[in-house]
């Protein structure tokens, strides 16, 4: 057998294994230390909950890239409500609809029946903007207003924002502590980057990315203007990790198996790699 | 003429928002920014009808003339229907749900305005005797609305706030409508029916058939399917990985060996082999990687402002020229 001309479809039967069993058979790994992941959690940590102020996070993804950013959403999440830090979540991203309303009432939920004595509330703890048209926009606009009440005016329930007890305070960019923002989109990121700021301001940045997008979100993290990065499935794995040493308590999630069949899944693709060149190298050794 | 007015509404377009950046902020120039940006996403919106159209105009010809493929194109007018339907029903039972608590909410921004008038001492063309009247006015056929809603559904909390309202709404009348001391616990009460009312109508909304089939579509099948069909690259990827990776030249080995490092340097097997893997794949990334992607998106910046030149000048004008 030609080990460098393989049947295609022997290469989708190996990835489809190296993927499930795993899965199937609830095999477990601890993640990799991401450096990155260390950073942004140490960015939130470090966030002041007795001063006013709220975290705005992003979620820009839809169905397609929902395996990692979805993974990353939850965990920052989860960790910014067991802060105390209210947050508000929105979206550029048409298809990420379903995303805003179920992650943040998942994760309360789960929050509400660890935590004895301790609950998460909509209107105090998190809202719901919901997806707002225009990309760059609306994020231009961000910085710009004077009134954020007055520039969204309700959440994606319809409630009017002056209602709700998570904007009692908050008034410019200036009330926003922290921005995280999740993304597999080409360009979102950038737009974040360049007008989610004022002259006088700018929130702590930490942002979550698909694999493939990694090496492009890393000069950012390199030049400081993104405090935080979760790398893909592996840095949610690892922040996931994280909060699990700080709240014993605390259920795994599915992060770290995902993380885990995904790591079975690379070394396959190594395999393959290598037996693609043993035969070539092998033919030019015997040839000489 | 019409190539002009393209050209010249382009011109001021990018005029706007090139002034508007490079301004300082105290010269107000972006005052109308917020009501410039909901202009540009009224123009987008013009968009929906053009995929609409050429969809219905392809896939209708194929099934009239029963070309090659014509089924598929039925299943996908049939499925755009369908969402197109469903989502409509679903937008219309929220904007119906809104509009029924809006009046509420109007009745508690009306109640805020007369407590607020009276805290500033604004001298009142109507007096507050008949403010008050015309709240308790219109609060009335509300109030005896939401009753019999409250009964019909049994809703604790609706009846409870109701009875406060009815307390509240008393003891005002009492005082001859003349009292403002009232005001702060009427404006609680009514945001507690408000909220408690919200939350019945959205009870029901999230019980309805339209939600369901809503979130059977969108939910159940497109997000499903977006995942299914997106989840299809990584076979594709070991595939071309397979393929791609042949170590022929010094440049090929560099780069399969960068590929394994970084690769081995993110799972925890990579651990068990060499605990130095996750340091190397970050010296990868902020070193080598880095610089490599700082130059192709200066590159592309670059590349990318010429072009915005040349469309902000309409130097780009074969779309909307005439042919010569």
């Amino acid at each position: 057998m030609d080990l460098s001309n393989l049947d295609r479809r022997i290469i989708y039967i190996l990835v489809v294994l190296a993927l499930s069993i795993p899965l199937l058979m609830k095999y477990s790994l601890k993640p990799v230390r991401m450096a990155s992941a260390d950073r942004f959690y140490a960015q939130v940590e470090a966030l002041n909950n007795s001063t006013p102020g709220i975290a705005f996070v992003s979620l820009d993804f839809g169905p397609s890239t929902k395996a990692e950013n979805a993974a990353q959403a939850e965990v920052v999440i989860e960790h910014l409500m067991r802060r105390r830090i209210p947050l508000v979540v929105f979206s550029l991203y048409q298809l990420s609809e379903p995303f805003l309303t179920k992650i943040p009432e998942s994760v309360a939920a789960r929050l509400n029946a660890e935590a004895e004595g301790s609950s998460w509330a909509y209107g105090t703890d998190w809202v719901n903007l919901g997806f707002r048209p225009g990309n760059a926009l609306v994020i231009q606009n961000i910085p710009k207003t004077k009134d954020l009440v007055s520039l969204f005016k309700k959440d994606a329930l319809g409630n009017s924002l002056s209602e709700l007890p998570l904007f009692k305070n908050v008034r410019t960019i200036t009330d926003i502590k922290f921005l995280a923002e999740f993304t597999g989109l080409v360009g979102v990121f950038d737009t974040y980057v360049q007008f989610f700021q004022r002259e006088d301001y700018k929130p702590s940045f930490g942002h979550g990315c698909t694999s493939i997008t990694i090496p492009e979100a890393y000069i950012y993290l390199d030049s400081g203007q993104i405090q935080g990065l979760l790398e893909g499935i592996a840095g949610a794995a690892w922040y996931s990790n994280l909060l699990e040493q700080a709240h014993p308590k605390r259920k795994p999630d599915s992060s770290a198996l995902i993380n885990t069949g995904l790591g079975i899944a690379h070394l396959v693709i190594i395999m393959l790699v290598l037996l693609g060149n043993i035969t070539p190298a092998m033919r030019r050794i015997l040839g000489k | 003429m019409r190539t002009f007015l393209i050209r010249l509404f382009t011109f001021l377009g990018g005029i706007y928002f090139f002034l508007e950046f490079v301004l300082p902020g105290n010269l107000n120039f972006d005052r109308y920014h917020e009501e410039i940006s909901d202009g540009f996403n009224a123009i987008g919106v013009m968009a929906i009808g053009l995929g609409l159209i050429n969809l219905v105009m392809f896939h209708g010809t194929k099934i009239i003339y029963r070309r090659t493929g014509y089924f598929h194109s039925c299943a996908l007018l049939l499925g755009l229907l369908c969402m197109l339907l469903v989502s409509f029903k679903h937008s219309l039972l929220n904007y119906q749900l809104n509009q029924q608590v809006e009046r509420l909410e109007n009745l508690k921004l009306f109640a805020e305005k007369i407590r607020s008038d009276s805290q500033d001492a604004t001298p009142l063309s109507i007096p507050l005797t008949t403010r008050n009247s015309k709240l308790l006015e219109a609060l009335n056929p509300l109030t005896q609305e939401l009753s019999q809603l409250a009964e019909q559904r049994q809703s604790v909390d609706m009846r409870q706030n109701l009875e406060n309202l009815a307390l509240l709404t008393q003891a005002l009348k009492d005082q001859h409508l003349d009292d403002i001391t009232l005001h702060d616990k009427l404006i609680l009460a009514l945001g507690e029916l408000n909220q408690s009312y919200r939350d019945l109508l959205q009870h029901e909304y999230l019980s309805s058939t339209t939600k369901k089939m809503y979130s059977l579509l969108f939910d159940g099948i497109f997000t499903s399917l977006g995942s299914a069909m997106f989840s299809l690259l990584g076979f594709y990827i070991a595939s071309a990985a397979y393929r791609a990776f042949r170590i022929r030249t010094a440049e090929s080995a560099l780069m399969t060996l960068a590929a394994i490092v970084v690769m081995l340097g993110q799972i925890p097997f990579g651990m068990w082999l060499w605990h130095g893997l996750p340091e190397a794949r970050l010296w990868l990334l902020t070193v080598p990687n880095s610089a490599a992607f700082r130059a192709i998106k200066i590159g592309a910046a670059v590349a990318g402002l010429v072009m915005a030149f040349r469309m902000w000048f309409s130097i780009e004008t074969k779309s909307f020229a005439k042919e010569q």
